[in-house]
């Protein structure tokens, strides 16, 4: 076991060590869920005649943060696994003495800590913003409400890793779950709204109640009744791992599709 | 008659350079530094030198890719300066055997795509392009998508490429970098047919054997200037490099006078090495024939181009 | 000698044309990719703009401008990444290789536009539909000539506009970064959300914004509402685009010299 957390760090380091040289990314994850809540505040306030109520501008914030972390993260599992086979860097990790999850999960594990950072900045941005220093620890405890709720959003991952082992372009895998995702999750307007079906495919998956959490926390009114169906969430981390490890046995071990 | 004549050739670029955790000022450094040079029709030219000499700097300056600073370049009689359209006419060019071709397009498509642009119509360059897949030895797999090739298969497709367009000079980047022996070999013989056939090569390696064993003449560049040039023999002689000449003396496992050592029938062979081979060879026949020495084979080794390079650069690495 | 060398130009723009079709095709994952996200994309838009009014869901002539607004958000997404594509066509050699035959750029990043043409088409269609299925927007034209004549327009422009938009972020470290920000700032600059819904003050900054006559011309054609008279938007778009004809010449020049004199693609 000790071996096994060794290689996590090790791989952790050199990911999040990579993924700080990427400023460019970093930047715009902060900067594109403020950008894209500004211009819908903006032409709210054009349509109405006056600037509308802020509060709806700070669940639109959260709501489009998760939404760049949850992109963020389904596209880099994607990439991770594409880029890995195609520069042979995981066909030389498989050669190791080393668990291929322990592999994506440290890609995972990587993403999402950069995805809480991001949470921690515009969410303070936007809590300042809207509540003042007021509602600073619900804030934080919301940070850790995220945390956990990305634990079953790393299955989810996992499938798309899968995926793109045989579908091999990552962006064309990434891009259904993001638009399902966005659409689905009550991100930036409340599910309600939705044709009954999607409330449905949005109720199901972890990243409305991620939003819904969060929210709810900042606001003070998150309480056990609402965490009752999270666990069942959960159920996304073990298919997402049986699933990896059918597609790893049988396209990548069996059939030898390193690379190509 | 020149097909290629580099004159003064000469590339800087910029980069930055950090003077202190704050600081970081913008530089200039030479990539190559005066460099000249002739190749004749027909022959087969080699810029030889270790990475980052500026051998491709070069070649990128004469297929009008880069410009120089200084210098110049004619090609096939046209200023890569004035001309640059004439001397890509009159080019083929591999600078990386891997790169320039779309993955979802098979090797023939690939061809077709680069004959059109070249100014040919489709037949033509479908007929063009399947003659040259069969000159490289793609055959079949000139119809698979290139993203199933191996790094052989798109060496053999750059080749083939290069000279979509039928041009009289071909320039060639490290044409067999990376590639097994078969396909390498395959890819030489290829070089060695179009320079019969009457076509101008000029190529860069590292690969010193290759070097010595297609080209007529080399010039060998390090730190962007050139520090030798002449054919191979020219090379090894100018730095006086020694020969090795080797006798070996029947039912004998010493001779008076000379080292030597035992070779595996049990016979003592006589190592000199000398830069006058011709020499040694017949006052040592001369001697062993006095003392009734019965003698079996003789060998003189030359010195490769790989102890010219390692003389050259070695000395001025300190080596 | 000019008929001869016209003939060559259009042989060379024939010939990335047929390359980006068989590649668009060849892409068959991209095209599954887009018919699944695109109608929870457009539910996730319109939504999300009308977030701030809801009761604009119950107006079918901003339903109607909405929708159309989402089809050249979609037009114009697909040019910017058509552009966005000429990073990997650098890194991968093409670009190279395209010089070497005394191929312009612009006519090179032709085969990539006509990828985004099919991809338009296509997306668009089904972006229609699902707006006209979900939210009960109209897919009645109002002017079908117009509307046509603006189309093509736009096709011309977005297309040049990729090549010179390609030029500008070659030499960016994350030019997918310029290309998200630039995909959501445009639409705003070219009518996308119905100017209509706006105070006409508010409505009027649009007329500053070339992008407008080009992709708001095409919304105004299909829903019958103009800003200025459609005559004058017209010939305004002709003329912005012959001018886009100009611009992406030069550029493409300017980024071939700065290749080949710091051995990098770059202009900024």
């Amino acid at each position: 076991m000790k071996k096994e957390f060794n290689q996590l760090l090790a791989i952790l380091e050199v990911e999040i060590k990579n993924l700080l040289r990427e400023r460019g990314t970093v930047g715009f994850a902060i900067f594109f869920p403020i950008l894209i809540s500004l211009s819908t505040y903006g032409v709210g306030a054009g349509i109405l005649g006056k600037a509308p109520n802020i509060d709806l501008w700070f669940y639109q914030l959260i709501g489009f943060t998760i939404l760049m972390i949850a992109i963020f993260m389904s596209s880099s599992s994607a990439w991770y696994v594409r880029q890995g086979l195609l520069s042979r860097r995981l066909e030389y990790l498989f050669a190791a003495s080393i668990n291929p999850l322990i592999i994506v999960a440290a890609s995972s594990i990587t993403s999402g800590l950069m995805g809480i950072g991001i949470f921690l900045v515009v969410g303070l941005i936007g809590v300042l913003v809207v509540y003042g220093i007021s509602n600073l620890l619900n804030f934080f405890l919301a940070t850790i409400i995220l945390a956990v709720s990305l634990i079953p959003i790393l299955g989810i991952n996992l499938i798309v890793a899968a995926t793109t082992i045989i579908g091999k372009d990552p962006e064309a895998i990434s891009q259904p779950l993001s638009a399902i995702v966005s659409t689905t999750s009550g991100l930036a307007y409340p599910i309600t709204i939705l044709p009954f079906i999607l409330q449905i495919i949005g109720e199901v998956m972890p990243y409305y109640y991620a939003a819904e959490y969060v929210r709810a926390m900042i606001n003070g009114y998150l309480n056990l009744v609402n965490l009752e169906s999270f666990p069942f969430l959960f159920i996304y981390l073990i298919g997402g791992y049986f699933i990896y490890r059918y597609f790893e046995y049988n396209f990548i071990r069996k059939e030898g599709n390193y690379g190509a | 008659m020149e097909e290629i004549e580099a004159r003064n050739l000469t590339k800087t670029f910029k980069r930055k350079v950090r003077v202190n955790i704050l600081k970081r000022i913008e530089r200039r450094i030479y990539a190559v530094k005066k460099v000249s040079f002739k190749v004749n029709k027909g022959e087969i030219f080699g810029l030889l030198g270790p990475n980052g000499a500026g051998k491709t700097t070069t070649i990128k300056m004469i297929c009008t890719l880069l410009v120089p600073d200084e210098g110049e370049a004619i090609v096939h009689g046209f200023s890569i300066l004035d001309k640059p359209e004439k001397v890509r006419e009159n080019i083929g060019v591999v600078l990386a055997p891997d790169k320039g071709f779309y993955e979802r397009l098979s090797g023939i498509e690939n061809l077709v795509y680069y004959g059109r642009l070249y100014g040919m119509n489709k037949k033509e360059a479908y007929k063009r392009a399947i003659e040259l897949t069969q000159i490289v030895g793609l055959d079949k797999d000139a119809y698979r998508y290139v993203e199933e090739y191996s790094l052989g298969m798109k060496a053999k497709l750059s080749i083939a490429k290069s000279l979509i367009h039928d041009p009289p000079i071909v320039i060639l980047d490290e044409p067999t970098v990376g590639l097994d022996p078969i396909s390498a070999r395959r890819i030489r013989n290829l070089i060695l047919e179009l320079a019969k056939s009457g076509k101008t090569i000029l190529l860069t390696s590292h690969n010193m054997w290759e070097v010595e064993n297609l080209c007529n003449r080399v010039i060998l560049i390090n730190k962007g200037e050139i520090v030798s040039q002449g054919t191979p023999r020219q090379l090894k002689e100018k730095l006086n490099l020694n020969y090795i000449v080797e006798v070996e003396v029947l039912n004998s496992e010493k001779v008076e006078n000379y080292e030597t050592f035992i070779n595996d029938k049990g016979n003592a062979v006589i190592k000199i090495e000398t830069s006058k081979p011709n020499d040694t060879l017949i006052n040592l026949l001369d001697e062993l024939k006095y003392k009734k020495y019965e003698i079996g084979e003789i060998k003189v080794i030359e010195p490769t181009l790989e102890e010219v390079f390692a003389k050259v650069i070695g000395d001025e690495k300190g080596i | 000698m000019v008929l001869n060398l016209s003939k060559k130009v259009f042989s060379k723009i024939t010939t990335e044309i047929e390359r980006g079709i068989k590649l668009y095709f060849r892409n068959g994952i991209w095209l599954l990719s887009d018919i699944i996200s695109t109608p929870f994309w457009v539910i996730f838009l319109f939504l999300t703009i009308v977030f701030y009014a809801q009761y604009l869901l119950k107006d079918v002539n901003a339903l109607t401008s909405l929708m159309w607004g989402i089809f050249i958000f979609i037009l114009m997404n697909s040019f910017i990444w058509a552009g966005n594509s000429i990073v990997q066509s650098v890194t991968n050699g093409i670009v190279d290789g395209v010089i070497l035959t005394n191929t312009n750029i612009t006519i090179h990043l032709l085969g990539r536009s006509i990828m985004s043409v099919f991809d338009s088409f296509i997306s668009g269609i089904i972006a229609l539909l699902t707006a006209s299925y979900i939210f009960g927007s109209s897919l009645l034209i109002h002017n079908l000539p117009l509307f046509f004549a603006s189309l093509i327009i736009a096709l011309i422009f977005y297309s040049l506009f990729a090549s010179v938009y390609a030029a500008l972020i070659v030499s960016l470290r994350s030019p997918w970064i310029v290309s998200n920000v630039l995909n959501f700032i445009l639409p705003f600059l070219s009518g996308a959300i119905p100017p209509q819904l706006f105070p006409k003050s508010v409505a009027n900054i649009l007329l500053f914004s070339p992008f407008y006559y080009i992709s708001g011309q095409i919304v105004s054609a299909a829903t019958g509402i103009y800003l200025i008279n459609p005559t004058i938007m017209l010939i305004i778009s002709i003329i912005i685009t012959v001018v886009m004809v100009f611009i992406s010449n030069f550029i493409s020049k300017k980024l071939i010299q700065s290749m080949s004199k710091e051995g990098k693609a770059s202009l900024i």
